[in-house]
């Protein structure tokens, strides 16, 4: 019997494995599409805070001491609804591939302990940076970037054991507990008082103390596994280097070359800064963690007691390991890109081209990624890195983009791009960055176009440039990046000789770029248009910059904010509008009421649209139900795309990162104009001035203190055409009004009666007009791409689209179940990033 | 309450006097009218109402001078009359308030009041000599004068009133929320003796009123002008808050002064510009649309 269920079991393993080898290979990396949430959203998503927060905080002893009792309340409370604003966020994945193989490992590691297994959850977080962590409530998050770098299934099982250890063993709330007990200490009169560094040194020596019971613990079940034991140490490998990329190729600067595009030779750095990666030793007196060297000697000491007999590195099947790992790298230029990490981005699509050449996605990637870098110089921003301070092959890129003057990498950005929009004609994303590229070289570097036209036609196609080099032949050991590193850093050098380039003149360089391009009809009729659009543009900013112009501003916006808006909108798709109730002390978030005065301002948001006949659907993730995938999927990239608006506002950043994905949205709702609102309140205790007793107040005083208690609040909201990128209306209220009913209601009335009213002068249709999405991005609507704020109508169709229907659309005193706070990632800086 | 515009010939003593009142109100109208015209905000009132119909109650602490029951604050200790009364000044008031941008609204209203003044038995002087008052002694019939110790007053008032008010914060729509204005308030007035105060016969500290002969006094006892019309300006605060959609509460405090009293005066303006110059308000309302 047991043989034959041998057999059953063998079988049924190979047809899995067979299958999920299968289902793996169908993943089409040249049209790859990015991870998205599929499927029943779990409950850790739908369920309220406030519910999961009663939930725990009823397990609370009521024999505990007073202070444990309210420490582990105040955890529960900040721990849930902290976690729900990162669940809510967007940034975690849900039913998807790589959260489902992270889950069979997970089923792998807990196979003998099946209660454990029901009470945790395995996310993926999208983001770049390597890490992973256990909450409380027993959900284990991963990221994006680690997957990316992990070398193999032991690795990752590893991983798994050391979080589910940490939440076995309660380390969140301990730790809390901990904090909370040498806080208190501090209070009173003991060594830790009024001394910052010895309380944060206690608190790490603590938290470093549960990581190595996690180390100890985590390594123990691992040894239960069939696990390799070899691959742990890896694993600290993976931590020590885990700030470079996933992997070390050389980066040669004629990726980016062609016939006539060449760069000089100085551009390619020829010598790269070996890599040291994190110091193993490094002092960890006020680290959480122990340094990596006294972790890998804890792991070698238990090891070298086991045997490694019998024991695999990928269970569950390389292959399927290896897909897991490429899904994850191809993740990374997006997140690199989202992450404004632009050079990483690059190099990390670089790397993934060399094996899926035909990638449009990763291609994609590269172009978006110079066309937003050369935006943000073009607009005089430097970087203010240390290419000096870099390590690796990454050193070249990030070599390669410095050195390229603010006209280069424009030039480069418009080859590139150009070069995409020809090889996918139909992609409406790259026409509208090639164009808008273009029309930024002509802005800003070459004004002059029928000169530059006629030069480069009397030009001679440069020289190509031959470059030699040596390489070493060296056979690694090991796979990917510690292969390479092991190399390095056994010395072997490779040599490089490169010649010098066809000249150094930046704006020869570039013109260069367009010899091929003057010979294609839609360049040449795009380089004209570009010319009429660069020339408003510089006229319109020129006008802006006169005292004159600067008068007319001001007395706009003046009669802007006394007449409002008056868009003339329908129809507006409201996201995620978002409350924050701050503690009358202005300690924090007052949780809680945060959460009741969300649904208040979704009834509120409801009421007053329909009050003035606008069709407002909102979108809230608070609101999602467990069959609400989609919807929560198009919430997500709704709110990367604000941020990406918010992070690059000045520099009219066209098509976010997802931009194909978001004018599906605006189609299927049925507008253009999405809207991100909230408010930020706080409600000041009740007294007098200087606290002073109310029976001393006046009487007026008092009434007022009846009738008024104080308050301050921040009342935002955006209004974007989401197809163009262009703000229809901002609107930022400071006021020292208690945040009421009365408060709330007049303000959302005035914002959607600025929204829907339209001015006289417009014509009747405008507004119907406006409110249907145009099909497809750009189409015949460059003028909107580079918003010339003169922009001369174009003949854009804009097409009205079917509005969809949803069970969202907002009726009066529609009143939402469900509420969370949902804080929109915004930023007040836009600034572009690279990591060292 | 009394409106006693319906009855002009009780405080305007001619036509003409009545048509200079009418004119007035009309100028004013055409000002805030034209005000109004030149405000193009595209959101007034709050949610979109604009017209707000509010009863007040306005009250102030009788110090200076004397309800018209005869009570102060100032005699607490030493009434000179026995009986209740409670020393506040009120006023009721009928206001109309529609706005004409996010921040402004404009403000009309009625009020009727009335207070009290005493004239005591040190002025008698007043009575003889050719000042405010004057007394016709054939009107005594046989009663000493000099019993009389003082002569309450009641000043019945109301007055029209026109004006704006502007929201005072960032985020108050007109006509709700917190605001100060201006208003002209055009007032009348009269008075008639009331109440009349002689010797007590058991304690010759004390007075009593002299009821028995009330009447006589009366009409033996008057102001030489017993009416006045004058021409206020009021600097009013407050706030207002919504309740259940269009339930309005208010509750303010203003003060006016009547510059040309400082050249023209007499015990009806005297009294008057006590009363006016500070009222604590409290009103209920409703936005009609």
């Amino acid at each position: 019997m047991n043989k034959k269920k041998h057999l059953f079991l063998s079988i049924l393993s190979f047809w899995v494995a067979t299958t999920a080898s299968l289902y793996a290979q169908t993943t089409d990396f040249d049209n790859y599409q990015t991870l998205k949430t599929t499927g029943g959203l779990p409950a850790d998503l739908t369920t309220p805070s406030s519910s999961k927060y009663k939930a725990e905080a009823a397990t609370i002893s009521k024999k505990a001491k007073r202070k444990e009792r309210v420490t582990k309340d105040k955890f529960y409370l900040e721990s849930n609804f902290k976690m729900d604003d990162l669940l809510q966020s967007g940034f975690v994945l849900y039913n998807d591939p790589i959260g489902k193989y992270i889950g069979e490992v997970a089923d792998r590691i807990l196979q003998d302990n099946k209660p454990l297994r029901a009470k945790l959850r395995f996310y993926v977080l999208r983001t770049p940076t390597v890490n992973a962590f256990a909450t409380n409530q027993g959900m284990i998050f991963v990221t994006m970037g680690m997957l990316a770098q992990l070398e193999n299934e032991a690795q990752l099982a590893f991983t798994l054991s050391h979080e589910i250890v940490h939440y076995e063993k309660k380390h969140a709330i301990n730790f809390y507990l901990k904090s909370d007990d040498i806080d208190r200490a501090a209070s009173q009169k003991s060594v830790l008082r009024n001394s910052t560094f010895n309380r944060e040194l206690f608190r790490k020596t603590f938290s470093k103390e549960l990581e190595t019971e996690a180390d100890s613990l985590g390594m123990e079940r691992f040894l239960k596994l069939d696990y390799d034991l070899a691959s742990v140490d890896g694993l600290f490998d993976v931590l020590k280097y885990s700030e470079l990329p996933f992997d070390e190729i050389k980066f040669e600067k004629s990726f980016f070359e062609d016939t006539y595009l060449k760069f000089p030779a100085a551009y390619q750095r020829d010598k790269i800064r070996p890599i040291a990666g994190r110091d193993e030793m490094e002092a960890d007196s006020l680290n959480t963690h122990p340094n990596i060297a006294k972790r890998r000697a804890a792991v070698e000491r238990r090891l070298a007691k086991a045997s490694n007999d019998g024991r695999k590195k990928f269970p569950l099947g390389e292959s399927r390991f290896a897909e897991m790992q490429k899904i994850a790298r191809f993740e990374q230029p997006l997140l690199q890109l989202h992450s404004e990490y632009f050079y990483n981005g690059i190099y990390d699509a670089y790397m993934l081209l060399k094996q899926e050449p035909n990638s449009l996605y990763l291609q994609k990637c590269v172009g978006k990624a110079l066309y937003t870098s050369s935006k943000y110089r073009n607009a005089d921003n430097k970087y203010d890195e240390e290419i000096d301070s870099l390590q690796g092959e990454f050193q070249g890129v990030a070599h390669f983009m410095e050195k390229l003057q603010p006209s280069e990498l424009n030039a480069l950005a418009v080859n590139y791009n150009w070069k995409l929009h020809k090889a996918y004609p139909k992609d409406e994303e790259l026409k509208v960055i090639a164009y808008d590229a273009l029309t930024e070289l002509v802005q800003y570097h070459f004004n002059d176009t029928k000169l530059l036209a006629r030069s480069l036609k009397a030009a001679e196609p440069p020289k190509v440039v031959e470059q030699t080099t040596k390489k070493a032949d060296a056979k690694p050991k090991r796979k990917g990046k510690y292969a390479k590193i092991d190399e390095q850093q056994a010395e072997k050098k490779v040599e490089k000789t490169a010649e010098n380039g066809i000249t150094t003149d930046s704006s020869n360089i570039a013109k260069y770029a367009f010899i091929d391009w003057l010979k294609d009809k839609e360049f040449s009729a795009q380089l004209a248009q570009a010319k009429i659009w660069a020339d408003k543009n510089i006229a319109r900013i020129a006008y802006y910059k006169s005292d004159k112009g600067r008068r007319a501003t001001e007395k706009e916006r003046a009669l802007k904010d006394k007449r409002g808006a008056r868009l003339g909108y329908n129809k507006i798709v409201v996201v995620n509008p978002y409350y924050q109730r701050v503690k009358s002390d202005g300690s924090g978030s007052d949780f809680i009421a945060s959460e009741a005065a969300q649904t208040t301002l979704k009834t509120c948001i409801a009421d007053n649209a329909a009050r003035v006949g606008l069709n407002a659907t909102i979108l809230d993730v608070s609101g999602v139900k467990g069959d609400d995938a989609e919807k929560f999927n198009e919430i997500a990239l709704l709110n990367d795309w604000f941020s990406e608006q918010i992070d690059f506002s000045d520099l009219s950043i066209t098509p976010g990162h997802h931009q194909k994905e978001i004018n599906a949205i605006a189609r299927k709702y049925g507008t253009k104009y999405f809207c991100w609102t909230g408010v930020v309140a706080i409600r000041k205790p009740v007294s007098g001035n200087n606290g002073q007793p109310i029976v001393l107040l006046s009487p007026l005083k008092i009434l007022r203190w009846l009738a008024t208690p104080k308050g301050e609040s921040i009342t935002y909201c955006v209004v974007y055409n989401v197809e163009t990128g262009e703000s229809k209306l901002v609107k930022y209220l400071y006021s020292d009004i208690k945040d009421d009913a009365q408060f709330l209601n007049a303000q959302y009335y005035d914002i959607f009666l600025q929204i829907k009213s339209k001015s006289k002068s417009k014509n009747k249709d405008k507004a119907t007009e406006e409110d249907a999405p145009t099909a497809p991005v750009g189409i015949d609507a460059p003028a909107e791409t580079v918003k010339p704020a003169e922009a001369t109508k174009t003949t854009a169709t804009a097409k009205p689209t079917a509005s969809v229907k949803t069970t969202e659309t907002v009726k009066p005193a529609a009143t939402a179940k469900t509420a969370a706070t949902v804080k929109p990632a915004t930023k007040s800086k836009s600034t572009v990033k690279r990591k060292k | 309450m009394t409106i006693s515009y319906l009855y002009p010939s009780v405080y305007f003593r001619n036509t003409q006097q009545y048509l200079y009142k009418c004119l007035f109100v009309a100028n004013i109208c055409m000002a805030f009218v034209s005000a109004a015209a030149a405000q193009e905000g595209v959101v007034p009132g709050y949610q979109g109402k604009r017209f707000l119909l509010e009863a007040n109650l306005n009250f102030t602490p009788t110090i200076l001078g004397f309800t018209s029951s005869g009570h102060s604050f100032s005699s607490v200790s030493q009434p000179l009359l026995t009986g209740f009364g409670v020393p506040i000044s009120t006023r009721y008031e009928l206001s109309a308030l529609y706005a004409t941008s996010r921040q402004f609204a404009l403000v009309a209203d009625v009020a009727y009041g009335e207070t009290g003044m005493f004239v005591s038995k040190l002025d008698r002087q007043t009575y003889i000599g050719g000042g405010d008052y004057y007394y016709d002694l054939s009107k005594f019939d046989g009663y000493n004068f000099d019993d009389l110790r003082a002569v309450l007053y009641k000043v019945n008032f109301n007055h029209i009133g026109l004006g704006f008010n502007v929201s005072s914060k960032k985020g108050s729509f007109a006509p709700v929320g917190s605001y100060f204005g201006m208003k002209f308030l055009y007032v009348s007035a009269n008075a008639a003796p009331v109440r009349f105060l002689t010797d007590d016969a058991s304690y010759s500290s004390r007075v009593v009123e002299a009821s028995s002969a009330s009447d006589r006094y009366q009409a033996a006892i008057q102001l030489r002008k017993p009416y006045i019309n004058s021409l206020y300006f009021e600097f009013n605060g407050g706030f207002r808050r919504v309740f259940q959609k269009n339930i309005v509460l208010n509750a303010g405090y203003s003060f006016a002064i009547a510059p040309q009293h400082l050249f023209s005066r007499n015990p009806i303006t005297d009294r008057l510009d006590k009363h006016y110059l500070l009222h604590f308000q409290i009103g209920v309302g409703y936005l009609l649309f």
